[in-house]
């Protein structure tokens, strides 16, 4: 296997206006939070408001990245806020600590039961989480009365040693100000963590499964352990908010654990935006100051199910990206390639590759099928075949409609168990992996159907493609420590290079969904190669292509192969496996049929009958 | 006119062209077929006449039939016009049985058509295909391939179709099983009912039909009278690269 | 022994309510793979809006049937507004529908409290004998006609149900758009009506459920939340989709109910706890519920 051989090819490309304007939203936010808080004659209700605003926008930031960035629904996230209330402001006092350890002593809590809830129920798809999570919420009811001496009964507990807010910087001993201060703050540093960690390999992976689960499996994310890491990160946030909140009210009461509230967090976030930074803050600013206007709060105020189920409605039916997608659509149309010099990144990229494999591979098959069997139920899909791929070549295998091709190629890349026989790859037995295991020793492969995840950049697409070579773990991230750093700029220059390979120079910021069809098939490719496979699989890579487009494919194919990779070709296109293919084999009703050069398979009549049918009908 | 006139069609899926500029038309009467290799663009071409739809798939150009513009039109209309699909894949009812499978094929006609006359019909389908009438009463989920097309065949005759359009029939059959199924089709041929045949398997399909067009990378490459098409040299190129 | 009448009245009571709208979200989900998260506010809209009618001097026989129409209106007011608008989608990846149904059952609930006004409410049971019989009581527990009537309606639809999709056109219509939604529209079936019509009827059953269970459960807002996550757990707990599975797990649970109940006074409050429980057991023993089909790899 090739190591993580990250070569340097070329210095990242800084746009000083770009980064800078990427920071002015977050200097509004902080100008408008310190406007705010010194508004002339600001009262307390005013800054009651404002702190109810910075912690839903911060709950809001943490529920995002369960629902917008890994597309998991919870609607049972308020019972992390009240948990976090009884843990941080009543539980860790009680136990001697001081109030200020409350917050982190919230986030672990949190972050432990989100955790525990993923562990239990992630294997779950759509809407049977989202029931769990609901059935979750509904427990506490149940829980306050089973537990009255610890959760205080309905009506909650109050918070007896409060945090003393009002001794904080700026606060001038007023303790609203200094709540606002610490709910601003909090804001702020949940703000830096989503914006570290959907930056990097995390947020990534995160919105590869949002996108399409399989093929974040294909590329190495283990697609479990995200999840539940996406679970207890955005539980331990909400559970920091309920600390928030329980200082707010000197109280903590059962009642705002609601499935009601929960789905409130989700409301807000599908207004400003799922999957961004800006809406989840934008969205929880704007219905809170909306609910904070007087005419509302007297006529509205105990209609809130109405308000937000209408909101709900509306903003999920008519305008699924929420106001942060509609924004971001406006500046994707105004956006212009960049011109570059191709030839030379070409040139580079290709010798970065080869650097990858060393050409002399010797004589170990790069992939070897021994009598792979496949049934599903009574059919027999893959009837004992057995398969040689010789290292550095590229292999052909064809045949009619449902002769196995596809099933073929699943078995080898782990997406499916075989029903017997082995696969040896690079002359080791890839036993019974799953396809992220399998994308650690060396197989990587597209899709017939484009499994692109298409909301998320070029660059991103590619870059979940390295998952597997990029050390750097979740804390790092999150914390962005120099190594981390130092990974991800690694990443992001092979990255570049890969994309100037597969001939998408400077369409890294573009979105995946946004590029024409053939240029999505190249990125595929790109993607596939990012995780330094020895063997790469292509389903039907010419399918739906122009006939031009087939020519740069057949270009892209030679040139990979001049890097030393041995590729395995499902393909329909004949002419393009005669033009490119070192060997040919053919399955018809899941058994190999034949096997040679393309000349010789051409003239092969087992091969013309299967295809044309027979005269003997 | 034509009974089906497909004109200019054009068909994406998001990005992706899979049909290219298409026209062909289907007189009464006709056993027409198209043939190609997959991935040529056959099955979409029928999906796109019938409305029978994928997510992600564009269609435009025209496709008129008995006199009404069919593209735009959902799939349970074209098929209450009288233009019935027998999809790849059969796609019967798996846990209905094989009674209530047929009688679901008559459902577009419904009120028009008395109960005595439903039961002549399906009496007349168990006679085509008497296996049908021994499992009447068993899921189509347990038939086998087999029977799975005929029951497929048997639910769109119940329809009283003006077209009958069918794709791949011999997909996925043992060899036997596919010279059988060839025979049904000459059957209903020579009984007058007109014919839309998608095949891979060409030189079957080329013996049953009056008229052929040849796909390849979802355009015509051939058309014209079914046996000429036999030998020509466009086609096998089409199927084997050559 | 009283303990064990006491056990069986309300298992079958609750059980076979349970059971129908179970039978609810089954048929929602057969049509169009959506779990509608508003079929608990059906219970809340059904029971008041009977109430209202009875307020309003409706009798109690004419009031039945006009909630469990409004229901059916409600039911097809929520595929309107929920459902249609999202257009083509994959209800196994995408989550909106969860969220627009889910608004849709708030939507509800609040109107009804705009309306009709927020507090439990009581109807009166259905009939104060049955073939002349009153009630009697059984080793000290009473067992009055409207503890039967709720059983026996809730069998009389079961069986009508099963007519209807076996018999009918219009049933196996809708059995053949749960079974394969592309094929039956080549049939010539409108799969979209067919959607709706599974809302309506799913609409209907919750209000009736909740006219039937008012004498013993009340009419109140908490029914919707708590009765809703119960039937669809029963739903699940049966299999999705699975009609003798619905049956059984509402039976399930309504004997789980009964058992809480009869072993402390306050045992309904532990009902969602035990409840959970089960539900994550299933989930992760038996995700395809007890007799739901195990779900077959496909090629």
């Amino acid at each position: 296997m090739a190591t993580a051989h990250l070569p340097v090819v070329k210095v990242p490309r800084f746009h000083a206006p770009a980064a800078v304007t990427r920071f002015v939203p977050l200097f509004a936010l902080l100008a408008f939070l310190v406007w705010f808080a010194n508004v002339p004659g600001a009262q307390r209700s005013w800054l009651d408001i404002g702190v109810e605003a910075t912690y839903l926008a911060a709950i809001a930031l943490g529920v995002n990245l369960l629902t917008g960035y890994t597309g998991l629904l919870s609607l049972g996230h308020a019972g992390f806020f009240v948990a976090g209330g009884y843990a941080g402001a009543v539980w860790a006092p009680q136990w001697g600590l001081s109030p200020w350890f409350g917050l982190p002593v919230a986030f672990v809590f949190g972050a432990a039961m989100g955790g525990l809830l993923a562990l239990l129920c992630c294997h779950l798809r759509g809407f049977y989480l989202t029931v769990v999570t609901l059935a979750f919420g509904s427990l506490l009811p149940a829980l306050v009365v089973v537990l009255k001496t610890v959760l205080g009964g309905p009506t909650g507990r109050t918070v007896d040693h409060p945090l003393d807010v009002g001794a904080l910087p700026f606060a001038h001993g007023d303790s609203y100000r200094g709540l606002f201060i610490l709910s601003s703050v909090l804001l702020f540093l949940t703000l830096g963590l989503c914006w570290n960690l959907v930056r990097s390999k995390w947020g990534r992976a995160s919105m590869a499964i949002r996108e399409s689960e399989l093929a974040a499996e294909a590329s190495g994310v283990g697609t479990y352990m995200q999840k539940v890491s996406a679970f207890a990160i955005s539980a331990g946030i909400v559970a920091v908010a309920g600390v928030v909140a329980a200082e707010r009210f000197l109280l903590v009461s059962p009642g705002a654990g609601s499935q009601e509230q929960s789905f409130r967090y989700v409301v807000v976030i599908a207004l400003g935006g799922l999957g961004t930074l800006a809406g989840p803050v934008l969205g929880a600013f704007s219905i809170t100051f909306g609910f904070g206007i007087s005419w509302v709060q007297t006529h509205l105020v105990n209609q809130q199910g109405l308000v937000f189920g209408l909101l709900g409605l509306i903003g999920v039916g008519l305008a699924p990206e929420g106001t942060m997608g509609n924004i971001r659509k406006l500046r994707e149309r105004r956006a212009q390639p960049p011109v570059i010099d191709e030839a030379e990144a070409l040139a580079s990229s290709i010798a970065a590759q080869s650097a990858l494999r060393t050409m002399d591979t010797g004589d170990t098959p790069a992939l070897e099928l021994m009598s792979l069997t496949k049934r599903f139920g009574g059919l027999v899909a893959l009837d004992n075949v057995d398969m040689v791929v010789a290292p550095g070549s590229v292999h052909g295998l064809i045949g009619p409609n449902g002769s196995g091709k596809t099933t073929l190629l699943n078995l080898v890349s782990g997406a499916a168990p075989a029903s017997g026989g082995r696969v040896l790859i690079g002359g080791r037995d890839g036993g019974q992996a799953s396809a992220h295991r399998r994308a650690a020793s060396g197989i990587a492969r597209t899709f017939q159907n484009l499994h692109l995840w298409k909301r998320m950049t070029v660059r991103d697409n590619v870059l979940v493609g390295c998952h597997r070579s990029l050390r750097s773990n979740m804390f790092q991230s999150a914390l962005g420590t120099p190594a981390a750093h130092r990974n991800e700029q690694a990443a992001r220059a092979k990255a570049e290079s890969l994309l100037d390979l597969v001939g998408l120079h400077g369409r890294g910021d573009q979105l995946a969904g946004s590029l024409p069809f053939a240029e999505q098939r190249r990125l595929e490719i790109a993607r596939a190669l990012a995780s330094d496979p020895d063997l790469l699989l292509l389903d039907e890579p010419a399918a739906g292509l122009h006939p031009h487009d087939l020519q740069e494919l057949l270009a892209l194919i030679k040139r990979l192969k001049l890097t030393g990779l041995t590729i395995l070709i499902v393909e329909h296109h004949m002419e393009l496996l005669m033009k490119v293919c070192d060997r040919v084999s053919v399955l018809d009703f899941g058994q190999k049929i034949a096997e040679g050069t393309p000349r010789s398979i051409q003239r092969n009549k087992a091969v013309i009958a299967a295809y044309l049918g027979t005269d003997a009908a | 006119m034509s009974l089906l006139e497909v004109s200019g069609l054009e068909v994406r899926y998001g990005a992706a062209d899979a049909v290219r500029g298409l026209s062909l038309h289907v007189d009464e009467g006709e056993v027409v077929t198209i043939i190609g290799s997959n991935g040529a663009g056959k099955t979409t071409t029928l999906r796109a006449v019938t409305s029978m739809l994928l997510p992600n798939m564009h269609v435009g150009g025209s496709v008129r039939f008995d006199g009404h513009e069919l593209v735009g039109m959902s799939a349970h209309r074209v098929a209450r016009l009288g233009l019935i699909h027998v999809p790849e894949g059969r796609h019967v009812f798996p846990s209905a049985t094989v009674e209530e499978n047929l009688l679901l094929g008559a459902y577009r006609l419904k009120r028009r058509q008395s109960a005595d006359a439903r039961a002549a019909a399906v009496a007349r389908v168990y006679e085509q295909f008497p296996v049908l009438h021994e499992r009447s009463g068993q899921f189509a989920g347990f038939l086998s391939g087999g029977e799975q097309q005929q029951l497929a065949i048997g639910r769109a005759l119940m329809a009283e179709p003006k077209l009958l359009v069918m794709d791949e029939p011999s997909l996925g059959l043992a060899p036997r099983l596919v010279a059988e199924m060839f025979a049904t089709i000459q059957r209903l041929a020579e009984a007058g009912t007109t014919i839309l045949l998608v095949e891979q398997m060409a030189r079957q399909a080329l013996r049953v039909a009056d008229r052929a067009y040849a796909l390849s990378s979802g355009r015509l490459v051939r058309e014209g009278v079914a046996g000429e098409l036999m030998d020509d040299k466009e086609v096998k190129k089409a199927y084997l690269g050559a | 022994m009283s303990d064990f009448v006491q056990i069986v009245v309300y298992g079958m009571t609750v059980g076979s309510v349970l059971a129908l709208v179970a039978l609810g979200y089954n048929l929602v989900f057969a049509t169009s793979r959506v779990v509608n998260f508003a079929q608990g506010s059906m219970l809340v809209v059904g029971g008041f809006v009977a109430f209202a009618f009875i307020r309003a001097g409706v009798p109690l026989w004419g009031a039945l049937p006009l909630a469990t129409l409004v229901g059916a209106g409600v039911g097809v007011a929520v595929d309107m507004a929920a459902i249609r608008p999202l257009r083509d989608f994959d209800p196994g990846t995408s989550v909106g529908w969860i969220l627009t149904t889910f608004s849709a059952s708030l939507v509800c609930l609040d109107v009804v409290k705009l309306t009709i006004g927020a507090e439990p409410r009581t109807i009166p049971a259905l009939a104060e004998s049955v073939f002349g019989w009153r009630g009697s009581t059984i080793a000290g527990i009473p067992v009055v006609p409207a503890d039967v009537l709720i059983v026996l309606s809730a069998l009389v639809l079961m069986v009508v149900g099963e007519y209807v999709q076996r018999h009918t056109m219009a049933g196996r219509a809708l059995r053949a758009v749960s079974q394969d939604r592309a094929a039956a529209s080549l049939m010539g079936i409108n799969p979209r009506q067919m959607v709706m019509a599974s809302f309506a009827i799913a609409g209907a059953l919750g209000a009736l459920g909740a006219v039937l269970l008012a004498p013993r459960l009340f009419v109140k807002f908490d029914n919707g939340l708590l009765l809703g996550i119960q039937a669809f757990v029963a739903a699940v707990i049966g299999g999705l989709g699975s009609t003798r599975g619905a049956v059984l797990g509402g039976f399930v649970l309504g004997f789980v109910g009964g058992i809480l109940r009869v072993m402390s006074s306050a045992g309904g409050q532990y009902e969602p706890l035990v409840i959970f429980v089960v539900f994550l057991l299933v989930l992760v023993v038996r995700p395809t519920g007890l007799l739901g089909a195990p779900v077959v790899e496909k090629a």
